[in-house]
């Protein structure tokens, strides 16, 4: 897992914590489950696309308020995308050709064996399509507020899909709460610029200078 | 401190625990910067977390590159945090 | 920096066209281990989730579409 600060030599910006944020011990093998959870590595609304997210708008965002929860919560997200990572591994690791084939993974199995591919559900690889930075603070912030939720939908898919394996759903629920308070800062955040555009009265002086 | 008779998993859960508890407090410092009460707990936990660590890479080796490391052979071949353990 | 405390849930002014979320306020905060397993350190901010919730709650959305202006 990876914390942007501390103390010590570093010759880069993030330094990696020998720890996952949450534990992960899986004991036993299903691929099938795997199939599915890999949409959170890879996919339209994982943790991968997330990260670049928020670590991509930092630069552009004005309020520093929303430049250190960008940077902040991005952060946090590469050491989620690393969980889901790790899930998918324990899932799939040391199974044979045929179990994956059974699992549906026979596809995944040929282009990746056991490796961890950033790619959704579908099958499709990992997309910058499916995020936006528009270098408007108040889109940016609300398409972020919109990309906790859906990541908070798909956990909640992914917890529907895997409710008989209490070790995989107990983790889905932590992340799945991780996105509610993410959305819950990005709308802080999101309340401050605002908040600080309406004391300007910008839009008044605006109009003022327009006619 | 609490975490004198720790064995190698229950100090890692410590670490994580206040690891955990650093970061949630950061991000909401990040949206109230001047909560006072925040920055304080945050400040406690960061000390707990300290001490852990630095028990933990006494005993066991390193958590990360930047701490100084006696043997490089542990950071290489110590188990790392995604493999699935026997345990 | 510091001199501006707004402990209030809401902007003073709300604006057409803004979308807001409620400024949480610091109370009480779990132990580092209750945080962990509960997914935060802010009691308040748990929204617990038990599988098949999302589908009853489409059903239940699609149930409540009341016709009607009382």
């Amino acid at each position: 897992m990876i914390l942007g600060h501390g103390k010590g030599v570093k010759n880069n910006m993030w330094t990696y914590d020998r720890q996952l944020q949450y534990p992960i011990n899986i004991k036993r093998r299903d691929p099938k489950l795997a199939k599915v959870i890999i949409s959170q590595y890879g996919g339209p609304d994982g943790e991968l696309g997330a990260s670049l997210r928020y670590l991509s708008q930092k630069f552009g965002m004005p309020d520093k308020k929303s430049k250190a929860i960008l940077n902040d919560i991005g952060t946090e997200e590469l050491a989620h995308l690393e969980m889901v990572g790790t899930i998918v591994h324990q899932l799939t690791d040391g199974a044979t050709a045929k179990e994956l084939e059974e699992a549906g993974l026979a596809d995944y199995y040929t282009d990746h064996g056991w490796g961890v591919y950033p790619q959704a559900a579908s099958g499709f690889p990992w997309n910058a399509a499916t995020i936006a930075v528009k270098g408007n603070p108040i889109a940016d912030l609300t398409e972020d507020l919109a990309a906790e939720q859906k990541a908070r939908a798909t956990y909640e898919k992914l917890i529907d899909l895997c409710q008989n394996n209490k070790e995989v759903t107990d983790i889905l629920k932590y992340l799945r709460e991780r996105e509610i308070v993410h959305f819950q800062r990005f709308g802080e955040a999101l309340n401050g610029v605002q908040e600080k555009l309406a004391q300007k009265k910008f839009y008044m002086d605006n109009i003022n200078q327009v006619l | 401190m609490e975490e004198e008779n720790l064995n190698r998993n229950e100090l890692m859960r410590k670490i994580m625990d206040y690891k955990f508890a650093i970061n949630d407090m950061a991000l909401f410092l990040d949206t109230h910067p001047c909560n006072e009460n925040a920055l304080m707990k945050h400040n406690d936990f960061v000390k707990k977390y300290q001490e852990c660590k630095e028990k933990y890479e006494t005993a066991y080796g390193p958590l990360s590159i930047d701490t100084e490391i006696n043997s490089w052979e542990k950071w290489v071949y110590d188990p790392w945090p995604w493999e699935r353990s026997e345990k | 920096m510091c001199n501006n405390n707004n402990n209030n849930s809401l902007p003073a002014t709300l604006c057409y066209g803004n979308a807001y979320v409620p400024n949480q306020t610091f109370k009480n905060i779990f132990s580092p281990a209750e945080g962990l397993s509960n997914g935060t350190m802010f009691p308040e901010l748990v929204i617990p989730y038990y599988p098949n919730q999302s589908l009853a709650e489409m059903n239940y959305l699609r149930d409540y579409n009341e016709r009607g202006c009382r």
